[in-house]
C-alpha cells in the first residue's frame, strides 16, 4: 500500500493528492491499491478523531482530500475494486438544520468502507421514505439535535411500515436529545450516543 | 450593581449570623463567596418549552411579542421551584443578533427558531456588514425584555449573555463553511513556503477566515456596548462562543485561532465580560485555571459538555474530580441535570442521581449548583420541580 498516499489523506493533504495519485497511476501503481490507500488514510483519521486526537477540520481535511484523489482514481477502478461494505442513508429530521453530528457519521462510516447517501438536513418524513425507496441501503441513520425535531423521527418510522420498506432497512438514530429508551419507544434498531460509535453500530445490525 | 452588590453583603451578613432562611437569590449569592446553607438551583427560563407552561405560547408569538415573553417569564418564575430563574426571551440564536445581519431564521410555532440561511457566502459580503449604531430588531427585543423584567423583579437575575467572535462568525458564515474556512486559513498561515501557500489558493481563500473573525470580534465588542447604552449592567454577563469547542476543534487550535479575538474583546469591555470557555473533562477545567483569563469565566465548573451514559447523565467517574477541583479553586461545581435524563427517567431514578451528587458535594463541603439543561417535550414542570425538592432534600451541608 503507498503510504504515502495514506499520510496525505490522513493530514488533509487536499493540495497535493491529485498530483500524488495521478503520479503513482503513472508509475504503474494499481488502482485497487491507491483506493486501499486513500481508505486508510480515511480510517486513520477517524480513528484519531475517535481517541480526541482530531476534530471536524481535520476531519473535513482528509474527507476533502480523499474526495479529491478519488476523482483521480475513480474511471480507473473496476467494478469490483469499488466493493462497498454496505449502504447507509444519512440524514437530519424535518426542522432541524444541524448537520454536524451527522456529517462526522457519514465520515466514519465512509472511513471504514460503507456506501454513504447523505440526503441533507431539514429532510421531510416523506424524503426519508423516498431515499429508502431510492437507494435500498442496509441502514437509514436518523439525526436531530433539537428535542422538538427529534419528534420526526417516530413519524418515519411510522411511514416506513405503512409503505412496507420498515423490515427491508434498520433504522438507527443519534443526536444530542436521543436517548437508548427513546430509540426503543419509537421502534429504532439501535441508538448512537455519539459518531465515533457509528461504525460498530452499523456492523453489529448488518 | 450598587444594588445587587448591596444584596451580596446583606446575604452574606444573614448566612454568617444565622438571621434566618436564605432567599434563593441570596443563596446564589452566598455560595459565590463561602459555603451556603445547602446547594442552590438554577434554571434559565429559556430552556423550558413554552407550550409546558401555557400552549397559548408558540415560538412565532414569542418571536414578535415583548409582552409574550414577559408573561411566559412570569408564569414560569411562579411555577418553577429554582432559587434562581433567568434568561427571560424564547428566541433561539436569534437573540444574539444575526438576523440584523441576513441571517435567515425560519421560525415555526413548536421549534424554536432556527438559522437556514447565511449572509456571507463571499469574501465580499464581509464589507457588506456594517457595525450597527443602535440596538435594532431581535437585539433590541432582548434588551427591552432584560430591561422590563429588572423593573418587574428588582430581584432577578439579568445576565447579559452575547456571541462571542467565534459563534457570531458559525451564525453569519454556517456551521459547514467556517470550519473548512479555518482549515484553510491554518494550513495557509502553517506553510513552509510560498509555493505550498500558493497552491493553497486554488483549493480556497485563506483570507475568509480572518476577515470574518475581525468583523466578528467587532461586532461582539459593540452588542455588549449597545447592551450598556440600553441600561444594562455588564456585571456577570457572559461572552459565549460554545462551538469552539471539542469536537468541533482543539484545544490548541482555540487558543491559537480563536482566543486572541476573545481577548480583545474582552479587553475592549474593559475586561467586564466573562469570557467562560466550556470543556469536556476535569483535566481541562484545571486547565483552565491555569489560564489568567479564562479562570476568570462563568459556567466553567460544568459539566454541560462532559461525555454521558446512553441515559443522558454525566459519566459519574467525573463528579469527585470535579468536585475536588472546585474546592481546590474555591468554585461551585455547576451540575446540569440533561433534558433528555430528566425527559426519560424515573422518579427514583432522579433520585438515585440527585442524591449521589448531592452527597457528595456535602461530603466534600463543595458547592453545588443543579441546574437542568432544558425542560423537554416529553418532560413537565412537574418534574423539574422534583429534581429542585430532591436538591433541597438531600443538599443540606
Amino acid at each position: 500500500m503507498d503510504t504515502t498516499i495514506a499520510q496525505a489523506v490522513e493530514e488533509g493533504n487536499l493540495y497535493d493528492i491529485e498530483d500524488m495519485v495521478s503520479a503513482a497511476l503513472a508509475a504503474g501503481a494499481s488502482p485497487k491499491e491507491l483506493l486501499d490507500a486513500l481508505m486508510a488514510g480515511l480510517k486513520a483519521c477517524g480513528d484519531r478523531f475517535e481517541t480526541g486526537e482530531f476534530f471536524l477540520p481535520e476531519l473535513m481535511g482528509a474527507g476533502n482530500a480523499f474526495k479529491t484523489g478519488m476523482a483521480v482514481l475513480v474511471p480507473k477502478l473496476s467494478a469490483t475494486d469499488r466493493l462497498s461494505q454496505g449502504k447507509v442513508v444519512l440524514g437530519t429530521v424535518h426542522g432541524d438544520v444541524h448537520d454536524i453530528g451527522k456529517n462526522l457519521v457519514g465520515f466514519m462510516l465512509s472511513s471504514a468502507g460503507f456506501t454513504v447517501v447523505d440526503i441533507g438536513t431539514d429532510v421531510s418524513t416523506e424524503g426519508f421514505v423516498q431515499a429508502v425507496r431510492e437507494h435500498q441501503p442496509q441502514v437509514l441513520g436518523m439525526s436531530a439535535l433539537l428535542t422538538t425535531t427529534m419528534l420526526g423521527m417516530g413519524d418515519v418510522i411510522k411511514e416506513l411500515q405503512k409503505h412496507d420498506l420498515r423490515d427491508k432497512v434498520k433504522v438507527i438514530i443519534g443526536g444530542g436529545p436521543v436517548s437508548k429508551k427513546y430509540a426503543e419507544d419509537i421502534g429504532a434498531d439501535a441508538y448512537g450516543n455519539d459518531a465515533a460509535q457509528a461504525v460498530s453500530l452499523v456492523r453489529s445490525l448488518l | 450593581m450598587a444594588n445587587m452588590l448591596l444584596t451580596m453583603g446583606k446575604a452574606l451578613l444573614k448566612h454568617k449570623l444565622h438571621l434566618g432562611t436564605l432567599t434563593g437569590m441570596e443563596r446564589f449569592m452566598v455560595s459565590a463567596v463561602t459555603l451556603a446553607d445547602r446547594a442552590a438551583t438554577f434554571l434559565a427560563a429559556t430552556n423550558i418549552e413554552p407550550d409546558l407552561i401555557d400552549p397559548k405560547f408558540d415560538y412565532v408569538l414569542l418571536s414578535k411579542s415583548v409582552d409574550a415573553n414577559l408573561e411566559l417569564f412570569g408564569l414560569v418564575r411562579q411555577r418553577i421551584h429554582a432559587d434562581v430563574v433567568a434568561v427571560p426571551y424564547w428566541l433561539g440564536l436569534m437573540c444574539v443578533g444575526p438576523a440584523e445581519f441576513g441571517t435567515v431564521f425560519k421560525v415555526e410555532k413548536r421549534r424554536v427558531p432556527y438559522p437556514i440561511d447565511y449572509p456571507i457566502k463571499k469574501q465580499e459580503d464581509i464589507d457588506e456588514i456594517k457595525i450597527p449604531q443602535q440596538a435594532t430588531g431581535y437585539l433590541k427585543m432582548v434588551f427591552d425584555i432584560n430591561k422590563e423584567v429588572q423593573r418587574r423583579y428588582p430581584d432577578a437575575l439579568v445576565m447579559v449573555m452575547m456571541d462571542g467572535p467565534w459563534d457570531l462568525a458559525m451564525l453569519l458564515r454556517g456551521d459547514r463553511e467556517l470550519p473548512n474556512d479555518l482549515r484553510i486559513y491554518k494550513d495557509y498561515s502553517e506553510a513552509k513556503d510560498q509555493a505550498t501557500r500558493d497552491k493553497i489558493r486554488r483549493f480556497g481563500n485563506p483570507d475568509i477566515y480572518p476577515a470574518i473573525m475581525e468583523l466578528t470580534t467587532q461586532l461582539s465588542t459593540r452588542f455588549f456596548q449597545l447592551a450598556q447604552e440600553n441600561g444594562l449592567s455588564l456585571m456577570g454577563s457572559a461572552l459565549v462562543d460554545q462551538y469552539a469547542a471539542k469536537p468541533i476543534m482543539s484545544r490548541a487550535d482555540y487558543f491559537k485561532y480563536v482566543h486572541p479575538y476573545r481577548l480583545r474583546v474582552w479587553e475592549a469591555l474593559g475586561r467586564q465580560v466573562s469570557p467562560g470557555y466550556q470543556v469536556p473533562s476535569p483535566r481541562e477545567t484545571e486547565q483552565n485555571m491555569q489560564d489568567p483569563v479564562l479562570r476568570k469565566g462563568f459556567g466553567g465548573f460544568s459539566n454541560y459538555i462532559f461525555p454521558q451514559t446512553p441515559e443522558g447523565v454525566t459519566l459519574p467517574e467525573y463528579d469527585q474530580p470535579m468536585l475536588d477541583l472546585a474546592r481546590k479553586y474555591k468554585q461551585s461545581y455547576m451540575y446540569m441535570v440533561h433534558g433528555k435524563y430528566l425527559r426519560d427517567a424515573t422518579e427514583s431514578q432522579l433520585d438515585a442521581t440527585v442524591q449521589r451528587i448531592c452527597r457528595m458535594a456535602v461530603d466534600s463541603r463543595v458547592n453545588l449548583m443543579v441546574s437542568i439543561a432544558s425542560v423537554p417535550p416529553g418532560a413537565s414542570v412537574e418534574k423539574a420541580n422534583y429534581v429542585f425538592r430532591l436538591v433541597e432534600k438531600y443538599g443540606r451541608y
